[in-house]
């Protein structure tokens, strides 16, 4: 994520702006970094927050037969730091090994509301929703305050 | 009035593209035949349409079988070859007039042989779509 840096008054001549505007726009500067350090603190957590009513739904709609399927799913923060994500799937590490036939093979019918391709499905309904999950999330965490 | 779903317009661009060599393949909709060399385009839902503009976010799938126990390679490279003639299309093709644009959403899949063992492959993509206005909906 890109960090605002101050260069309010080092160009050249007639390019300087007053002793207190430079100090105002170094305190905007300094608060916008101190969001986005915020930011990048809350992130991961605040987009587990999102994605939660996503796998809920997602687990609504696993077909099931033994279970291990539905079982398989995970939702997850992988990584540290800036470069943490969060994960969202089923069948991980390629069990149940039938798991990815089972989400794309549409033609096979499921009760409802069981369904092929439950996970693409629960995340295509949800997107409108994500978005303002994401928000409270990131307020719960404190961010913007 | 007949409704130009998004699988059959994605058809029709495949079955006129030159990217694609469709001869020797069958190619259905909504239902795979277990045959050598079987394609079959799915209508797959999508997000929620606008409801005030005409513009619709549909999904579908492209579900690729290849020849039994040879085929792994003949089927993977129609399905690159179909993901070249879809990916970034521009606007408004002639065979699909409604088109907008037509993203993919992960790639190429795997999906194991099936019980004939046909190698097999599916695609999705994401599609945005301004069809013609009926109803509520202002044109986009």
């Amino acid at each position: 994520m890109a960090r605002l840096v101050s260069r309010i008054g080092g160009g050249g001549r007639g390019s300087g702006v007053s002793g207190s505007a430079s100090r105002d726009m170094q305190n905007v500067v300094a608060n916008f970094n101190r969001y986005i350090a915020d930011i990048r603190a809350a992130g991961p957590e605040a987009l587990l927050a999102m994605m939660e009513p996503v796998k809920a739904a997602a687990d609504e709609m696993c077909p099931v037969k033994t279970g291990a399927m539905k079982d398989s799913g995970f939702l997850e923060i992988v990584g540290s730091g800036r470069d943490s994500t969060v994960a969202f799937g089923y069948g991980r590490n390629g069990y149940p090994d039938y798991t990815a036939v089972v989400h794309e093979s549409v033609e096979i019918p499921h009760a409802p509301p069981t369904q092929a391709k439950w996970a693409e499905t629960a995340l295509k309904n949800s997107v409108g929703l994500m978005a303002a999950g994401f928000i409270a999330g990131m307020r719960k965490s404190g961010v913007g305050r | 009035m007949t409704t130009l779903h998004p699988a059959l317009g994605i058809r029709d661009i495949l079955v006129a593209s030159s990217l694609v060599e469709l001869t020797g393949w069958t190619v259905q909709l909504g239902r795979l035949q277990d045959v050598d060399k079987s394609i079959a385009i799915y209508d797959t839902g999508g997000q929620d349409p606008e409801p005030a503009l005409s513009i619709d976010y549909p999904t579908i799938m492209i579900m690729v079988l290849g020849t039994a126990n040879t085929g792994y390679t003949e089927a993977y490279t129609m399905c690159a070859n179909i993901k070249a003639a879809l990916l970034g299309i521009p606007a408004l093709p002639t065979e699909y007039p409604e088109l907008n644009m037509c993203n993919m959403v992960g790639d190429i899949n795997q999906i194991g042989y099936n019980d004939n063992n046909r190698p097999r492959f599916t695609m999705n993509f994401q599609l945005i779509t301004s069809p013609e206005p009926v109803g509520y909906r202002e044109s986009a």
